[in-house]
């Protein structure tokens, strides 16, 4: 077993989101400016937004790293400067940048962050990793093409922090290897523009025969103790643009793997246990893809596939009174009395419950929740906090 | 300016340009023409020689292209053009005398990152198709590099670690396999190839870049290499006509006889991409 634990990296899109995932078990976020960042129609952080995120972040002990990760035109490199002397000030731990005269000059001008390169450069061996070693790069996110043999030749030879990707979306190209989005959408995918026209329907000419390239997502819960155990340094979860629902419960799930390994409690059980959580809020079917063997067409989906969209996330709790026991929540999706329901909370603690009482937002008793938005109120005895969530029993 | 040709047919020998691009076999990708390091001596002696490696390193490759860059290092080789960081890295280990061109495909899109390169000793960039010629002659101004272009191509868009055309096959359980496919799309009505090789797959756009307009800005901004990068049994008249343009004759005969042979499709160059969706 290895002393220091390993980091659950989680991303952050806005204030909310960010809050939400480390209250529920990461150990830092990955966030993105307004400006630079290869997700640039997620909602993302203005300077005073990310100044308050450190502050939050840093109040409980978590990390910032700031993606810095687009692939610089002419008309970008003007104005990065500022925005890096505006952001350095801000408390960010790092920045994960693609483009090697960023991490020049975040090394050499800013050393109290760390440099992170990022998977953009699809880093896939310990050569290009000593390179970057020697530009005082403090992190590498590799490739998502690479096995558990290749991460730890990596990790031995090298000695360096690596990150891996361990759930979520990944691209049917190398990362920074894929033009398609500017020929078909002449939107810059390398800029964070990308439209994923690897999802989109191909026609093989003169068949009308109809196909996509896309790829199932990431999914290496099955694989955490490994991971520790090679010497990985960083876990990362993608999703700038995914809910706090979907947040709260991927990184709750991560959490307790990765703390379970440390107790020695890890067993296949727990794990079949939280892949099911999981499988609960994901939209498409999952794979190891790289990790534990050469990817193919298993891990694709060539015919199209259905969105697996769901209405397990019931309520946000917004409230808690522990003289009364009464929670105030959001509703998000229809359910009713009788409804065999979980609360699961930051601290990791779930509650299944059968739902027995219902007030509407005028406090009436109703039998139905069926307005999405609308404020509820409910009876539960147990020890919830705020950023709480009800979904369906799992 | 000079003139290259990525020597898609080993056959094929022009006296007139410049030189060639040829791919190194087993560290080259989206090229079914490869080269040992014996035909690529050879040529050498003849011609002035870019060797491409753009595949992406493994860890297990790093020890033979360590080899392969030093036995590069004592031919006449005019340089190497890399994707990989690896191939930087183990020539500044080994203090390799080899010349180096940054040609990482899409990324090389703006100045501050090329003169980070020549600053590390990469004394050459092969800029991106996805640029506009705007910003390209504004990187030619601002950097001291050697700078390639290609000018008639069929530009490479993506390349994956997957076997793209073997999963679509037995995805459909297909016995047949065609390699490569041709592929249109619905949005865009744009159609592509598709190949498979050994180390995964690349997409190519069916159309070709036809770069004979913005070769005048180039030459007259003293660009050091232009290239021509397709397959067709045209090249001695794409190649003649090019040369012409080069040596500023800009008879507009020349552009449309160009036009007819390929058509007048013009990639970036004259077109901004964007990446936020007001």
């Amino acid at each position: 077993m290895k002393n220091e634990k390993i980091e659950l990296l989680s991303p952050a899109g806005d204030l909310e989101r960010l809050k939400v995932t480390l209250l529920y078990g990461a150990d830092a976020v990955y966030i993105g400016g307004k400006e630079f960042s290869l997700r640039a129609n997620a909602t993302n952080f203005s300077v005073d937004e990310i100044k308050e995120a450190c502050n939050f972040a840093h109040s409980i002990g978590k990390r910032v790293y700031l993606t810095v990760n687009i692939v610089f035109h002419n008309e970008d490199v003007g104005e990065i400067y500022q925005y890096l002397s505006a952001v350095s000030k801000c408390g960010i731990d790092a920045i994960i940048a693609s483009d090697p005269f960023v991490i020049a000059y975040v090394v050499k001008n800013f050393p109290h962050i760390e440099a992170h390169v990022s998977t953009q450069n699809s880093t896939c061996n310990y050569e290009t990793v000593r390179f970057f070693k020697q530009e005082g790069v403090k992190r590498v996110v590799v490739a998502r093409e690479l096995s558990k043999e290749e991460i730890k030749e990596i990790i031995d030879k090298t000695k360096m922090d690596i990150e891996v990707f361990i759930h979520g979306a990944v691209c049917t190209f190398y990362s920074g290897r894929c033009a398609l989005s500017n020929y078909v959408t002449n939107r810059d995918s390398n800029r964070g523009g990308c439209s994923q026209v690897c999802r989109f329907a191909l026609d093989k000419s003169g068949e009308q025969h109809k196909f996509t390239m896309a790829t199932k997502d990431l999914n290496l819960a099955s694989h955490i103790a490994e991971l520790i155990e090679i010497g990985v340094k960083s876990l990362k979860v993608e999703g700038r643009m995914r809910s706090i629902y979907y947040l709260a419960t991927v990184i709750s799930s991560y959490r307790k793997l990765i703390d379970s390994y440390y107790a020695g409690t890890l067993n296949d059980t727990f794990i079949d246990k939280q892949n099911k959580i999981l499988g609960r809020v994901a939209n498409r079917e999952t794979s190891t893809h790289y990790f534990d063997h050469v990817a193919d067409y298993r891990d694709q989906y060539y015919t199209g596939r259905q969105e697996l969209s769901n209405q397990d996330y019931l309520t946000l709790i917004i409230d808690y009174n522990q003289k009364t026991n009464e929670i105030t929540m959001i509703e998000r999706n229809y359910f009713s009395i009788g409804d065999e329901v979980e609360i699961f909370t930051p601290n990791g603690d779930v509650y299944s419950l059968i739902v027995d009482n219902l007030r509407n937002h005028d406090y009436q008793e109703i039998d139905v929740a069926r307005h999405p938005d609308e404020v509820l109120f409910m009876y539960f005895k147990g020890k919830i906090v705020p950023y709480s969530m009800m979904r369906k029993k799992v | 300016m000079k003139l290259l040709i990525v020597k898609h047919d080993k056959n094929y020998f022009n006296e007139y340009i410049d030189g060639y691009i040829l791919p190194l076999e087993n560290f080259s990708v989206s090229y079914s023409t490869q080269y040992s390091l014996e035909e690529i001596k050879d040529i050498a002696l003849k011609k002035e020689v870019f060797v491409l490696i753009n595949k992406n390193i493994t860890n297990s490759e790093v020890p033979l292209l360590e080899e392969i860059l030093k036995k590069l290092s004592n031919t006449s080789v005019s340089g190497v053009l890399f994707y990989d960081l690896s191939v930087l890295s183990i020539v500044r280990r080994c203090n390799l005398s080899l010349n180096l061109v940054w040609n990482q495909t899409h990324m090389v899109t703006n100045y501050n990152t090329i003169n980070y390169y020549y600053e590390k000793g990469v004394r050459g960039a092969f800029l991106s198709n996805e640029i506009t010629l705007e910003e390209m002659l504004q990187i030619k101004e601002k950097t001291e590099s050697l700078i390639f272009a290609n000018i008639i191509y069929r530009p490479i868009i993506s390349f994956s670690k997957r076997h793209l055309i073997q999963n679509y096959y037995k995805s459909f359980s297909e016995e047949k396999f065609e390699n490569p496919i041709s592929v249109c799309e619905e949005v865009s009505g744009q159609e592509y190839l598709i190949s498979e090789e050994s180390d995964g797959t690349t997409i190519i756009l069916s159309s070709v870049v036809n770069g004979s307009f913005p070769l005048v800005s180039m030459v007259e901004k003293n660009f050091d290499y232009g290239v021509i990068d397709f397959k067709t049994g045209d090249m001695d008249f794409i190649v003649s006509r090019i040369l012409e343009i080069m040596k500023g004759n800009c008879n507009q005969k020349i552009f449309d006889e160009l036009e007819e042979k390929i058509g007048n499709y013009t990639g970036f160059f004259y077109k901004k991409t964007y990446y936020k969706v007001k």
